[in-house]
């Protein structure tokens, strides 16, 4: 398949520009096993400008934080990014792994099913029953890849998985060698080798790991964006990016309707109205930031295919409702209290959009 | 800029500081054991020169302050702090320990706290205004720049900015050429528009550099050679120290008479001193920096102070293991080197530990944090450097008392019980906590709030008093203002009641400072304020003036015991006061909503002394003024209906007589307003009296049947505010009545208060105004 029709590139390749620029430019010292300088990363995710390469911000939130997170990945310690859903926890993890090792497909994804194999290491069972223990039978996991190549392993959702294969992890952690008693060897990680771990904060959070687990990861929170303009700021970027991959044909919202999402959004999250003169009751989802891009790229694209080709007031309360209320009887009541007593007390420019919201109830 | 360069004129050389920097003051040791000067002038008012060596006396502890106060009124007091790592403190150490002398040489204090003053009064009007904007646009220009500086820098603020470029610098003579280097710079940058736009603080820079410069010609003068002195100063004087002239004279400064004398000061205060020209935000832990520093082992710092925080996660924890700390070290030290510094700044540290230690939360580490970085201590002198009386009078009394260990930023609380400890044989022993709430009492009275008084649940426990000790140096300045009331808190607090005696003017005010005399036991002011307040009962014509000084008195006389105090003297005063308060009820009766409210809480006070204090009062002419009240017509309806509940409630009111009140209020002839208002004052005293006289009800019920749509609603904002009183059983009683009254049956009424508000009604209910004022 050409790089045109894969749906979504991995970080590495998506930004394989900027990284080049930044990898002439690097005159810093190198750490072993990475591919750029520590203050080289730094720039590729928060942005800034390389000869006449613009470097594109990746994480826009606490500069501070992705600087301990890269001097976390220096003494190779563990790095564990919590925090609500849609805060870029995921993101920032790719790349990261794209700048440090240039591969961020060593990837394990935490789930209810996911078993000690997957972190260590499994056999090819047809091979092994035909040859016995050998090398060329043994399926390596992803962590167990990274090891040997001395690159970033990640674990998405780490706190999915059970308990008993977390803690699989942590003599990895410690020792940072598996040992393989079928062929009677350990392997050791070489240098530059480090694991970037997701948990959600919603769930049963990270409160279930064990004690000497969590004790083996530098433990970094991210936000949700802390001010209006700031999420403002995320979203529209990232919803000319999705609309420029997936060919939107349609004009991307402009500011009053970003701010108008976002808006109701933040009010929704925080529990009260942006002045905080009023108390707002919260929906039991998450309105997070990624689901205002996601909604305002189904509006867009609501208005290419059956719309005018700009945005309506009718587009985003299509999918306005749907990204609130998550469960039909408590959210329902919290979204019509919202409508009647915030918004529609809002004045003449909020009037379209209660209308629309309105219509779509009845 | 060579060495050389920072040299005055006449060949002194001048070690630019910034005030509290650890660096600072180990630089400056090093470069003072080098030169091994004869006299070392450190910047610090000139009248203080007497009380160096009780700044240096062993047996102080640090920090500690110079409290320079004025000798005339309004009072008035400028601080100067000293901590273990201040450079001007390690200056005159090193002086004493080296045998040198050591020199203040800035503006004495009586020419600078005029000066200080001046600069510090706000007048908002009109033509100050505009300067006063100037100065706040200056102060954010400078601001900004140090934002810009620290940005350009590579750090978030600048004083992580600082404390990386120069309390780090370990190179020999680094620290000295850096600060004075980047101080000139700075006030080359901001010297035009410091003149434009702060023309006072600009005139009053100058000045002190003058006056230091000619300090320095002077010691010149008396015989020492330039390079046998040395100069200690904040770094941005340096170059006013070169190019600047030696004061002439003190001719057009004004000048007020001052004294000085030392104060203990908090690790707390410091840290909020910090700003860029001095302080800093974390005390504790630049005392930490110092010691490295002195020990020569500055790359302990990090681990030192990460351990300590450990230990202090651990008491609150429980737990927190040494790996995490070794972790949380390396992690520190990685930041700094994406910094390229040479020691993790404490945002370094405290990073680290937020992530390491305390797992991504803040709430888990903020309180070990405090501890670390700040500390509770408080400095500590003894009593031949408390030089002011009346500090050593709070002294004694904090030992007799056995309250220093109270002396700590850290609120504790604790419980007195006023009564004689019969447990214990010495009398003073007895009483020891009546005394320290005496003492308590005293000290607020004189504006010292080291305690507070904690209200208390329970009403009857009149012997119980609880407060929250909480010590700051605020609290020692304050004490030595009250120098210019009296020499000890006692006298000063007599003194305080003096003038607030000749100055009260009416019976409240002089009431309540009866009640501060027994309170704080100052017998010396009790026959005074008992001829003021009789003085002003006679004057007095004020209703609720009279009220509210009877109800305090009457007090006074109940639990006036319990304070060892002679209340017999008050007994006269109470029967006056009840009389006259009594005589001037009717005409006091008269007035509007308003005052009504505030009336009835007196009348209620009243009628509680004439229950308690019965045999001191004239009861008929209460009885007879309030009956006339009952009965009035012309009165605020409010206080009609009040009074004939009290006269009720002492049986002075018949059934029969209360019927015929009701028929006319509740009458198609007054206006519902005025009936709706008596009805609301029948019911604010006692609820259950009226509950079971049904004829009321059915006379209300009448009553509001005749009323048209308008003066119900007038009506009706009246009845609620009388309803709204009542518990829920109580208004279910009521309805129940009024129900009967309308011939439903109990079950439907139960179903129509019960079902729910239609939406059509209830958006009526939103529109209508119910005046609700509280």
């Amino acid at each position: 398949m050409s790089e045109k029709e894969i749906l979504r590139l991995p970080a590495e390749q998506l930004f394989s520009k900027e990284l080049e620029a930044l990898k002439k430019a690097d005159k810093d010292e190198v750490p072993a096993g990475w591919k750029l300088s520590p203050r080289a990363v730094l720039k590729f995710i928060i942005g800034g400008v390389e000869g006449d390469t613009p470097i594109t911000a990746k994480y826009i939130g606490n500069d501070r934080l992705v600087e301990i997170c890269i001097a976390t990945l220096l003494t190779d310690r563990a790095l564990l990014l919590i925090g609500e859903p849609g805060t870029a926890k995921s993101w920032l993890s790719e790349n990261l792994a794209a700048a440090i090792y240039g591969d961020s497909t060593q990837v394990v994804q935490g789930t209810a099913g996911t078993s000690e194999e997957q972190v260590r290491y499994s056999w090819n069972y047809a091979l092994l029953l035909a040859e016995g223990y050998s090398d060329q039978a043994m399926i390596k996991s992803p962590v167990m890849k990274a090891m040997e190549q001395g690159g970033i392993a990640r674990l998405e959702e780490i706190s999915r998985c059970q308990s008993e294969v977390q803690d699989a992890l942590i003599s990895i952690l410690s020792e940072k060698a598996i040992a393989i008693n079928e062929l009677g060897r350990q392997v050791f990680a070489r240098r530059g080798f480090s694991l970037i771990a997701t948990a959600n904060t919603r769930d049963k959070g990270v409160n279930e790991m064990s004690a000497a687990l969590k004790r083996r990861f530098n433990i970094v929170v991210l936000q949700p964006p802390a001010d209006l303009q700031t999420e403002m700021d995320i979203v529209s970027k990232r919803v000319s990016e999705i609309a420029t991959n997936y060919d939107i044909k349609a004009k991307p919202p402009t500011n009053n309707e970003i701010e108008k999402v976002v808006t109701v959004f933040r009010e929704l999250r925080n529990g009260q109205s942006l002045d905080g003169k009023q108390k707002i009751k919260s929906p039991s989802g998450v309105t997070s930031t990624a689901e205002a891009i996601s909604l305002l790229t189904s509006a867009m694209s609501l208005a290419s295919c059956f719309g005018q080709g700009s945005i309506q007031e009718k587009d985003i309360a299509a999918g306005l409702a749907g990204a609130i209320i998550k469960d039909e009887e408590r959210d329902r009541a919290v979204w019509l209290e919202y409508l009647e007593n915030i918004m529609k007390k809002r004045g003449l420019a909020w009037q379209p959009l209660y209308q629309s919201c309105k219509d779509l109830e009845r | 800029m060579s060495q050389s360069d920072w040299v005055s004129q006449e060949g002194v050389p001048l070690f630019g500081v910034r005030h509290f920097s650890p660096a600072g003051a180990r630089h400056l040791r090093r470069f003072l054991d080098e030169r091994k000067p004869k006299l070392v002038l450190v910047e610090g008012p000139q009248d203080a020169n007497p009380l160096l060596e009780l700044i240096c006396d062993e047996k102080v502890k640090l920090p500690v302050a110079l409290l320079a106060y004025s000798l005339e009124p309004p009072v008035t007091s400028i601080v100067f702090p000293f901590c273990e790592y201040s450079p001007e403190y390690q200056a005159i150490l090193w002086a004493k320990e080296h045998q040198r002398e050591a020199r203040f040489f800035d503006l004495s204090s009586s020419y600078h706290l005029p000066l200080y003053l001046q600069e510090h009064a706000f007048d908002l009007t009109n033509k100050e205004e505009e300067s006063l904007k100037k100065r706040i646009s200056f102060i954010s220009f400078q601001h900004n720049l140090y934002q810009e500086l620290a940005q350009a820098g590579g750090e978030e603020d600048f004083d992580t900015y600082w404390e990386r470029q120069f309390e780090h610098d370990l190179s020999d003579d680094g620290y000295h050429q850096l600060v004075n280097t980047f101080s000139n710079l700075l006030r080359q940058k901001t010297a035009e528009q410091n003149e434009q736009y702060d023309p006072f603080g600009y005139r009053v820079n100058e000045l002190r550099e003058a006056h230091m410069k000619k300090c320095i010609v002077e010691a010149i003068e008396s015989g020492i050679q330039p390079d046998q002195i040395v100069v200690v100063c904040g770094a941005y004087h340096v170059s006013g120290l070169i190019n600047n002239q030696p004061l002439k004279d003190f001719e057009d400064l004004s000048e007020i008479q001052t004294r000085m004398t030392l104060m203990p000061y908090s690790n707390f205060r410091l840290s909020s001193l910090s700003g860029y020209g001095a302080g800093n935000n974390a005390p504790q832990y630049y005392e930490l920096m110092y010691e490295c520093y002195s020990k020569n082992q500055p790359e302990e710092l990090p681990a030192l102070y990460l351990s300590k925080l450990n230990h202090a996660l651990r008491e609150k924890h429980g737990y927190s293991s040494t790996a995490s700390l070794i972790e949380c070290v390396r992690l520190a030290k990685a930041l700094q080197y994406l910094h390229e510094g040479q020691l993790p700044t404490l945002k370094d540290l405290h990073d680290a530990a937020l992530t390491i230690l305390a797992s991504g939360d803040p709430a888990t580490i903020s309180e070990a944090l405090v501890a670390v970085d700040f500390g509770t201590r408080i400095g500590a002198l003894p009593d031949k450097s408390l030089l002011t009386p009346i500090q050593l009078d709070m002294n004694r009394q904090l030992e007799e008392l056995n309250l220093k260990r109270f002396l700590s930023p850290v609120a504790e609380n604790l419980k007195l019980d006023l009564r004689e400890n019969l447990r214990v044989q010495n009398e003073k022993s007895a009483f020891l906590d009546l005394r320290r709430s005496t003492f308590f009492h005293r000290l607020r009275l004189c504006g010292i709030h080291f305690a507070t008084q904690v209200p208390l649940r329970q009403d009857g426990a009149s012997w119980a008093e609880s407060w929250n000790l909480v010590w700051s140096p605020e609290m020692e300045i304050v004490l030595v203002e009250n120098i210019l009331y009296g020499d000890t808190i006692q006298i000063a607090c007599e003194n305080r009641i003096r003038e607030s005696l000749d100055k009260a003017n009416n019976v409240v005010q002089l009431s309540e400072l009866i009640d501060a005399i027994m309170t704080c036991q100052l017998d010396g002011c009790y026959l005074q304020a008992l001829a003021r307040l009789q003085q002003l009962t006679a004057q007095s014509l004020s209703f609720t003036h009279l009220a509210a000084a009877a109800k305090k008195i009457a007090d006074l006389l109940e639990y006036g015991s319990l304070r060892h105090f002679d209340t017999k003297a008050l007994e006269p005063l109470l029967t006056q006061l009840f009389l006259k308060a009594a005589l001037y009820l009717y005409s006091g009766a008269a007035c509007d909503d308003k005052s009504a409210r505030e009336i009835c809480g007196n009348l209620g006070y009243l009628h509680q002394i004439t229950q308690g204090q019965s045999e001191l009062v004239d009861d008929e002419i209460w009885l007879n003024e309030i009956s006339r009240l009952a009965r009035a017509d012309d009165r605020n309806p409010l206080l009609s209906g009040f009074a004939v509940s009290l006269l009720m409630e002492r049986n002075r009111f018949s059934a029969n007589d209360l019927d015929i009140q009701i028929s006319r209020y509740l009458s198609a002839a007054n206006s519902s307003e005025s009936g709706a208002r008596w009805f609301e004052g029948l019911l604010l005293r006692n609820r259950l009296l009226f509950l079971s006289q049904l004829p009321l009800w059915h006379k209300l019920d009448d009553y509001l049947q005749t009323l048209d749509e308008e003066e119900f609603t007038k009506a009706l904002i009246c009845l609620r505010r009388a309803f709204s009183a009542f518990s829920a059983r109580e208004k279910d009683s009521i309805c129940d009545i009024l129900g009967e009254a309308w011939g439903f049956e109990n079950q439907s009424i139960a179903e129509l208060l019960q079902a729910d508000l239609q939406e059509d009604e209830l958006s009526k209910l939103n529109d209508f105004d119910f005046e609700d004022v509280r």
